[in-house]
């Protein structure tokens, strides 16, 4: 188990990451929860059910999504690892499948940010957060509020 | 001018806590230096070569006397005593302390002023043309455009981290003085020849630094109300796939160069395409809205006739006030009235620093003379946009007793210059001191009037803040084994007055700071003898290349340097 934040507090979560070694499983004999790399959803979306309520997929800004939104959009949870906080195309990528593929399951922000951006992270559509450094946990709270207006219409 | 709501109050305040909490993280350790580095940079504050920076936005360079008067009193208690105008259009702070950094933020919010997004990978300060709303070839006041852009682009959450700094110019005008040209995205106002409404050209991929590039059209007509969702489209193609291997390559310009414009126009196409229909795109009600703010000042019903028969006098009394009235007086559309700019370039004087009392005269000049607002330029001078010509007379006169009233505006001395190797830890050499040389050499009034318009542009390394690709004679500071050298270009513009928008070409072998005026001379003399009739420096070197200026150049700087080691 582990914490994230949600719906504006921290919450108990229990997906689990299963890194690129997973790639080698049978999708018949994942276990519920697991987040998958995009990769392994590439090669193995023959073998995948259509309807997807069990697992979620793990993107990076890297991963250029054009052709498999339709697709994405019907897992519950979507995962965006940053790999560093300087790299913002997981801004846009999140703002795009929100707004262009109408992604609505639980948008996950991973890996490499501040909590000086959870407020712009949340706003681009991220609905959860796993805060690596458990000491950042109450400023990544704070760091969603601290803008209460904004100009864009999101 | 543009005057803040609750809204806009609210989010400056927001602002300025948070980047209070930023700074305290940072100065207790919790936020490292690589954390803080983008953080602070978005708020404009800049770790220099001897102490830190701090860059104040000027929307579209507009001030009003409070916002003067404040800066004033925050160079005056904050910093030295001065500060200094970019060509950004914005204002820099060259000695706060960072420890003082979010107080001087507190004090800039009272006049509805921050320092957001004036640094970093970011969508920067939106500038436009310092004779917006007054300028006789004008097809629209590009400013509202300009304000409807600072807000959707301010604290945008999606376009905060993007490969590198973003640089957006709105032109209104016939005439391009804004060069939009060499901007990330240049907006070009024009009117649909079928149903009149006010769109854009959209061009993109612009931008001066270490590769320029002259910005291609990437949409002939685009409707005003659909500007944000296009921009949107455009950064966030921009965002997912600019690059961001390597910083010299990280600006749109590369990603459109080497996507190919056609290809480039159809991702942003497809991407507009599926959000433009949801997006909450600018009404027809929110563009009225935002103009109501740029309305036009109560001008009085003047008798030109009368306000000109008094100049022409005035003009006979004093040749002083009629070379002024010549190079720093401007037409207005209004009848009666003249847009003043005012020299910030004083030999002696660094190139666009004011003084704390400069800035009170200015404002106090500005209530009695101009409707109490003055622009600021890309060229590093300021505009006082609304004066009477009745007024000229008494405004010089006040001019002059406050340094600013030289009248070299738009000529050899009135040069754009970055703050160089004397402060900027980027610099590879100084610039100032060369602008200095250059204008020392140049003392006779009468020769640089001669000369004509003339942009001489002097940045101290290749990022450009000065502009050096675009004046007609450009200088760039570069570093040979740790001296300083200067590499000369001719030919640049921005692209105005019917002349295409081109890029300076590189004259020759580098030289010292010791040889530059001697160089600018020879330049200057193989021009007046080339020219014909009144043929613009840049026309000269147009019409007979650069090859015609290096000769003489390099042959008699062989000469000159023979006869010294002699």
């Amino acid at each position: 188990m582990q914490r994230v934040i949600k719906d504006g507090n921290v919450q108990l979560d229990d997906w689990i990451l299963v890194g690129q070694a997973g790639s080698s499983m049978n999708p018949a004999q994942l276990p519920e929860k697991t987040i998958l790399p995009f990769g392994y959803i590439q090669k193995k979306s023959d073998q995948l059910p259509r309807q997807q309520n069990v697992h979620g997929v793990l993107l990076d800004g890297s991963d250029d999504i054009e052709g498999w939104g339709e697709m994405l959009v019907r897992f519950p949870l979507l995962a965006v690892s940053f790999s560093h906080f300087t790299d913002g195309r997981g801004f846009s990528l999140a703002a795009q499948l929100r707004e262009k593929y109408g992604f609505s399951g639980d948008l996950r922000a991973m890996g490499n940010f501040l909590p000086d951006q959870m407020n712009y992270l949340s706003r681009c559509g991220f609905s959860s957060f796993h805060i690596q450094d458990s000491e950042q946990l109450e400023d990544a709270l704070s760091g969603l509020r601290d803008f209460n207006v904004a100009y864009q219409g999101l | 001018m543009y005057i803040y709501s609750q809204l806009d109050h609210q989010l400056v305040r927001e602002r300025v806590a948070q980047f209070n909490n930023q700074t305290q993280r940072y100065l207790e350790g919790k936020l490292t230096e690589d954390q803080f580095l983008p953080l602070r940079l978005q708020n404009g504050l800049y770790v220099q070569r001897l102490a830190p920076m701090l860059r104040i936005a000027v929307p579209y360079g507009m001030l009003s006397s409070a916002q003067l008067r404040k800066l004033a009193k925050i160079t005056r208690e904050f910093d030295k005593g001065y500060c200094h105008i970019t060509t950004r259009q914005n204002i820099q702070l060259n000695w706060p302390q960072i420890e003082d950094v979010p107080e001087i933020l507190r004090e800039l919010s009272e006049v509805e002023m921050h320092s957001i997004q004036t640094s970093g990978n970011c969508i920067r300060n939106v500038t436009s043309d310092q004779f917006a709303g007054i300028a006789q070839d004008e097809i629209e006041d590009p400013r509202p455009y300009c304000e409807l852009v600072r807000q959707w682009s301010t604290l945008h959450p999606e376009f905060a981290f993007l490969p590198r700094k973003f640089k957006i110019a709105i032109n209104g005008a016939h005439h391009d003085r804004a060069a939009t040209r060499f901007h990330d995205i240049g907006l070009q106002i024009k009117q649909d020849p079928v149903t009149g409404t006010t769109g854009f050209e959209v061009f993109v991929g612009g931008g001066l630094g270490r590769t320029p590039v002259i910005s291609q059209s990437i949409r002939n007509f685009l409707p005003a109300t659909r500007l944000l969702s296009y921009l949107c489209s455009i950064l966030r193609v921009y965002n997912r796939f600019g690059r961001r291997d390597n910083k010299y390559k990280a600006r749109i310009k590369i990603l459109v160069k080497e996507t190919g414009l056609d290809a480039f126009r159809q991702m942003v196409e497809d991407e507009w395409l599926t959000i433009r229909d949801n997006y909450e795109d600018l009404t027809t009600e929110e563009i009225n809205r935002v103009k109501t703010y740029f309305s036009k000042p109560a001008y009085a019903r003047l008798d030109p006739l009368v306000a000109q028969s008094q100049l022409q006098q005035e003009r006979q009394a004093s040749p002083e006030f009629s070379r002024w009235l010549d190079a720093n007086v401007s037409a207005h559309k209004i009848s009666g009235y003249a847009a003043v700019t005012l020299s910030l370039k004083p030999t002696g004087v660094a190139p666009g620093d004011m003084t704390d009392k400069q800035l009170e005269a200015v404002a106090d000049l500005a209530e009695q003379f101009s409707f109490g607002e003055v622009r600021t330029t890309h060229q590093q001078n300021l505009v006082l946009a609304d004066v009477r010509k009745s007024d000229l007379a008494a405004l010089w006169r006040a001019l002059v007793t406050y340094g600013f009233a030289t009248p070299n505006v738009n000529t050899l001395t009135d040069i754009t210059c970055c703050p160089g190797g004397d402060f900027c830890a980027l610099a590879n050499a100084k610039s100032i001191p060369v602008a200095e040389s250059i204008q020392r050499e140049f003392d006779a009034m009468d020769y640089v009037y001669d000369l004509g318009e003339l942009k001489l542009n002097i940045s101290g390394c290749m990022n450009a803040c000065a502009h050096h690709h675009i004046g007609h004679i450009g200088i760039l500071g570069v570093d040979k084994k740790g001296e300083e050298f200067y590499q000369v270009t001719l030919g640049g513009h921005g692209g105005n007055h019917g002349r295409a928008p081109a890029i300076g070409k590189v004259l020759g072998p580098a030289f010292s700071a010791r040889e530059i005026p001697g160089v600018i001379r020879q330049l200057l003399d193989c021009f007046v003898e080339w020219r014909h009739e009144d043929e613009l420096f840049v026309d000269v070197v147009d019409r007979l290349g650069i090859q015609a200026f290096k000769g003489m150049v390099y042959d008699k700087s062989a000469k000159s340097l023979q006869k010294e080691t002699a």
